[in-house]
């Protein structure tokens, strides 16, 4: 057992910030992200001997995290509505680049998920597929429409910076 | 712009995202999801005291017998434990119900009778009003409240509410949740009808 935890905690030292940054990429709610992903990470703790079988833990996390998002949207519809905080600022204070996350949270959800992974996890297609629970075109045309939306938008962001 | 620059911005961009829950904080959630997995298990296999618990909480169950017999099965077989958004309830280790209450805001009177139900306790819930017997202030019951970390503790023996009564609970939440003065419980033989009203007896 403890051999069991240290093993845990080695993959939670290793894996915890690269999968912040992907529930945080897919949020844009530090907060919501930071609960998501220690969620995620508890239940793979509680899980522990099978996901450690696992071929990408990380993306086991993930996976998880996403999942427990949408169960508790759906749970929080019930419930009192959640006030929320000044998300700017918190994304600030988490120690994001303001203006590269304004730019990528104008990017569909489905096609922040996909970048993240690549750039984060560096999960080729087919694990990005699997851990979306989309098919592997589809996570290709995301990830070339989340690039060229990128590419646009940075391009037009450094254009003004230029300008000025 | 090539898509590796874009990908090195996007890493750039999050280089100072950290996750900064301890580790311990982490395992120690782990674990006790673990246990209550665990006694869900359990749970599921003796299907006879669930069975009993669940004919408790049907309406029309309410034969002198029924209750003793949904009693005496969460307690002594498996450990029963109801999680919901604003508040847990679990038997401690001297067999009382024990409630924490998280987030008062979020506690559905229904749901808290349901809990007890679970626990062989039938329960009245009301919020902001107060039921008892006018007649007799005597059958009020004494529940230890606490304020601890987790939320406001309050418990309650299953064997004062004995077979053939009913817990009437009155919940009056305010912020930060309740206070020793914000809670009502009663006790009364179901030949007895309540009167319900403004907050009068506070315990």
């Amino acid at each position: 057992m403890k051999d069991a935890q240290t093993e845990f905690a080695g993959f939670y030292a290793d894996s915890r910030d690269e999968c912040m940054r992907v529930v945080l990429a897919s949020t844009g709610d530090p907060v919501l992200a930071e609960e998501l992903v220690a969620e995620a990470f508890a239940r793979a703790w509680s899980s522990w001997p099978s996901v450690r079988r696992h071929p990408v833990p990380p993306a086991w996390v993930i996976r998880t995290a996403l999942n427990v998002r949408v169960s508790r949207w759906r749970r929080r519809r019930r419930e009192v509505e959640y006030t929320g905080q000044d998300a700017a600022a918190a994304v600030e204070a988490a120690g994001v680049d303001a203006a590269l996350m304004q730019v990528l949270m104008r990017l569909p959800v489905r096609q922040r998920e996909v970048i993240a992974l690549r750039v984060f996890l560096d999960l080729d297609t087919e694990r990005t597929a699997q851990v979306l629970g989309i098919a592997a075109g589809t996570v290709k045309v995301h990830l070339f429409r989340a690039v060229a939306a990128l590419r646009e938008q940075l391009i037009t962001t450094h254009g003004r910076e230029a300008d000025q | 712009m090539s898509d590796d620059q874009i990908y090195g911005m996007v890493r750039e961009s999050m280089a100072d995202v950290r996750m900064r829950r301890p580790v311990d904080e982490i395992v120690a959630a782990g674990g006790r999801r673990r246990r209550r997995q665990r006694m869900l298990a359990a749970g599921a296999v003796s299907g006879l005291a669930a069975s009993a618990a669940l004919a408790l909480s049907l309406p029309g169950a309410s034969s002198p017998a029924a209750p003793a017999t949904a009693r005496s099965g969460p307690a002594a077989s498996t450990p029963v434990r109801v999680q919901l958004a604003g508040f847990t309830a679990g038997l401690d280790q001297f067999g009382n119900i024990e409630v924490v209450v998280a987030r008062p805001e979020l506690v559905v009177p229904r749901d808290l009778e349901a809990a007890f139900a679970k626990f062989g306790v039938r329960a009245k819930v009301t919020s902001g009003k107060q039921c008892d017997d006018p007649k007799n202030p005597g059958n009020t019951l004494h529940a230890r409240v606490v304020r601890a970390a987790a939320g406001t503790v309050w418990d309650v023996s299953p064997k004062q509410v004995p077979p053939g009564a009913t817990l009437y609970v009155g919940l009056f939440p305010r912020a930060g949740g309740y206070a020793l003065a914000d809670l009502t419980i009663t006790v009364l033989p179901d030949s007895v009808k309540p009167v319900c009203g403004p907050l009068r007896n506070p315990y």
